[in-house]
């Protein structure tokens, strides 16, 4: 049975979205999506789509069970991102939605680097336009820099491809040796800023908060995902990815004790939980890696939610700041138990899908000998719990009572965060269906263990007591937090404000100089005798004009003898 | 409820935690640590001081800003 490419279908269905409008859209939105979602679970294995490209042989459609795995919950949440927004009204930004999963798609079961760039270059773009449908200055802004770290992200990718490319001779995307050398380092580089690595991080928590409450749902599950499944598929053991993660998972979780932007706090918490993934690629372990991959599945149902909720509470309030929020589980119960259920989640509570997944990481780190890792990751998921599990819920849905009146939630939203929840619950209940799907089968691995569990309910018993003693202090502040992209922004801006005034004084002069040749050109083209005798009058066309009167005379009489001419051929 | 009764109860689950820690797990995984009773229980109430009190600091030292300090159009 020929089943098309996931992505194919929903490039498929763009200018069809862009051509309809209403209810007609909204199926068109869904059936794309769920068409897309059921060609991703009814792929068969090996190598499809093969086309051959200046030589080299590119495959569109390679499908193994790292692709499979997150081709399943790619299109998965294109689905639910495509449910909680059909309430919106705006054609550009499904186009833009449907792309930005197309170019995912594309990137994760290409299976040559070609394929996989081109993939990663439609993200960019799109994504670009994401977080400019925000609509805001602030998202105008924040969109420009998140393009510029993406072009020289791109650009360090790119270089590291062609390198690589000039040393194989061939562009499939398989596992890099440390060997490559520069083509190595570029490429690793290249993907780490899509994965958001400290200090390459900010532009996520920099634009993700600033595109629309949909848009931000997209974007938490795609790019920085994306550059996962890269480092499981090129760079599995490389032990430095096992110190970086670490260090973002705890990077993440300190900042995100100073935010205040709900939807910034939890950006911070995806560099966070990506983090536990990154140092899962760098021990390099069956486990690990498995629970690298299991985590970015987890993560993205349960990040998804948690932004669904903050969006719906940003929808209902259009607020979106913790010292301007409070109370609202009253007026909010559903979509409380729903963000309730995210934080459950990506704080790895038993029973939800965060923990399968964590305690595959943190199992791994246990094992991996080096202690400082697996300190870092303990102290990050105190942080997770921390910040999404209690401060965020506290002062945003049970802390004081602000008084607001949230408007009515359409029921597309609750449907999604409906969806979302349930699966968070379903695979935290029966973890064999995921590890059933993980890259290296079968899983050995048993999440539920009293020492696992009890180690874990240990530990969120702690943080929850501390919070309690200081939740008075953590309650946000009015105020912004500078993070890397301070050292850069400035001067940045003043190189490109520099290079675009520079380029359009060069364009004036430029003119004016054209100008002026053009200007003696025409006055010699008039008067020749002005070359060999230049000391002579300029040219004057008025000196040779008649009168004006003169002219409309003879005009006249010549109109007269053409009527009287005209006549008389007529009438004989 | 009461912050003593909310105190009481998590003083009494995490002893029931202990109890079932001693009685119930008789292998662990990894350093030595992991073999400590309540020592996960330790790492979630210290590790959550830590992680406040550390980012508090970095607030002072100059991490933190009035938002007037940082307006929309800024590049």
């Amino acid at each position: 049975m020929l089943v098309p490419h996931p992505a194919l279908v929903l490039v498929t269905a763009v200018p069809f979205v862009a051509l309809t409008r209403g209810r007609t859209r909204q199926a068109l939105l869904v059936t794309a999506t769920l068409a897309s979602l059921i060609a991703a679970l009814m792929l068969p294995a090996g190598d499809r789509g093969i086309v051959e490209l200046a030589g080299q042989e590119l495959v569109l459609l390679r499908v193994d069970s790292l692709s499979r795995l997150f081709g399943l919950i790619f299109t998965a949440m294109g689905l639910i991102g495509t449910v909680y927004g059909l309430h919106v009204n705006r054609g550009g930004e499904y186009i833009a939605t449907l792309v930005y999963t197309a170019g995912a798609l594309g990137v994760i079961y290409a299976g040559d680097w070609i394929s996989a760039f081109a993939g990663l270059e439609l993200m960019g773009v799109a994504s670009l336009a994401i977080i400019w449908f925000g609509g805001t200055v602030r998202a105008r802004m924040a969109g420009f820099r998140y393009i510029y770290v993406h072009l020289a992200g791109g650009s360090l990718l790119f270089a590291g491809i062609v390198l690589l490319w000039s040393r194989v001779g061939e562009t499939t995307l398989e596992r890099i040796s440390p060997d490559a050398g520069l083509a190595y380092v570029l490429i690793l580089i290249g993907v780490l800023v899509s994965a958001a690595v400290p200090p390459l991080h900010a532009w996520l928590t920099d634009a993700y908060p600033e595109a629309s409450v949909t848009g931000t749902v997209f974007l938490s599950a795609f790019t920085t995902k994306t550059a996962v499944y890269l480092l499981i598929r090129l760079f599995p053991g490389a032990e430095v990815l096992a110190w970086a993660g670490a260090i973002m998972a705890v990077y993440g979780a300190v900042f995100a004790v100073l935010e205040n932007d709900i939807r910034r706090l939890l950006s911070y918490h995806i560099i966070s939980q990506v983090g536990y993934m990154v140092a899962g690629v760098g021990m390099g372990t069956v486990l690990a890696v498995n629970g690298a991959a299991a985590h970015a599945f987890s993560h993205i149902l349960y990040k998804a939610l948690l932004l669904m909720g903050a969006g719906a509470v940003l929808q209902a309030t259009g607020r979106r700041k913790l010292t301007e929020l409070g109370g609202l589980a009253r007026a909010m119960p559903i979509v409380t138990v729903f963000y309730l259920i995210g934080a459950c989640s990506i704080s790895g509570v038993p029973l939800f899908n965060g923990f399968v997944s964590k305690s595959m990481i943190t199992s791994a780190s246990s094992e991996y000998g080096q202690a400082a890792v697996e300190w870092l990751l303990a102290v990050a998921s105190v942080g997770t719990f921390l910040h999404t599990g209690l401060k965020l819920p506290y002062f945003t849905f049970f802390g004081p009572d602000r008084g607001l009146k949230p408007t009515r939630l359409p029921g597309n939203m609750m449907i999604a965060m409906g969806l979302a929840a349930a699966a968070c619950i379903g695979i935290g209940l029966l973890p064999g269906w995921l590890y059933a799907r993980l890259p290296e089968t079968p899983v050995h691995y048993v999440p539920y263990t009293a020492d696992h569990v009890l180690s874990t309910l240990q530990l969120l018993l702690g943080t929850g007591a501390a919070f309690w003693l200081m939740r008075h202090s953590l309650g946000g502040q009015p105020t912004v937090t500078l993070d890397t992209d301070r050292l850069w922004r400035r001067p940045v801006w003043v190189v490109v404000n520099g290079l675009a005034s520079g380029t359009a004084r060069i364009g004036h002069r430029w003119q004016v100089r054209t100008l002026s040749v053009v200007e003696q050109v025409a006055m010699t083209l008039r008067s020749p005798f002005h070359v060999v005798w230049p000391a002579s009058p300029p040219y004057d066309a008025d000196q040779y004009r008649l009168p004006i009167g003169t002219t409309v005379f003879w005009i006249t009489v010549g109109l007269v003898v053409l009527v009287l001419a005209i006549w008389l051929r007529i009438g004989a | 409820m009461t912050t003593s009764r909310l105190i009481t109860a998590m003083m009494v689950v995490a002893a029931g935690m202990l109890a079932a820690e001693v009685t119930i797990v008789d292998e662990v995984h990894g350093g030595w640590w992991h073999g400590v009773a309540g020592f996960e229980l330790v790492i979630g109430f210290a590790g959550c001081l830590a992680l406040v009190w550390g980012a508090k600091v970095l607030g002072k030292l100059g991490l933190q800003r009035p938002e007037h300090e940082h307006p929309e159009d800024e590049p």
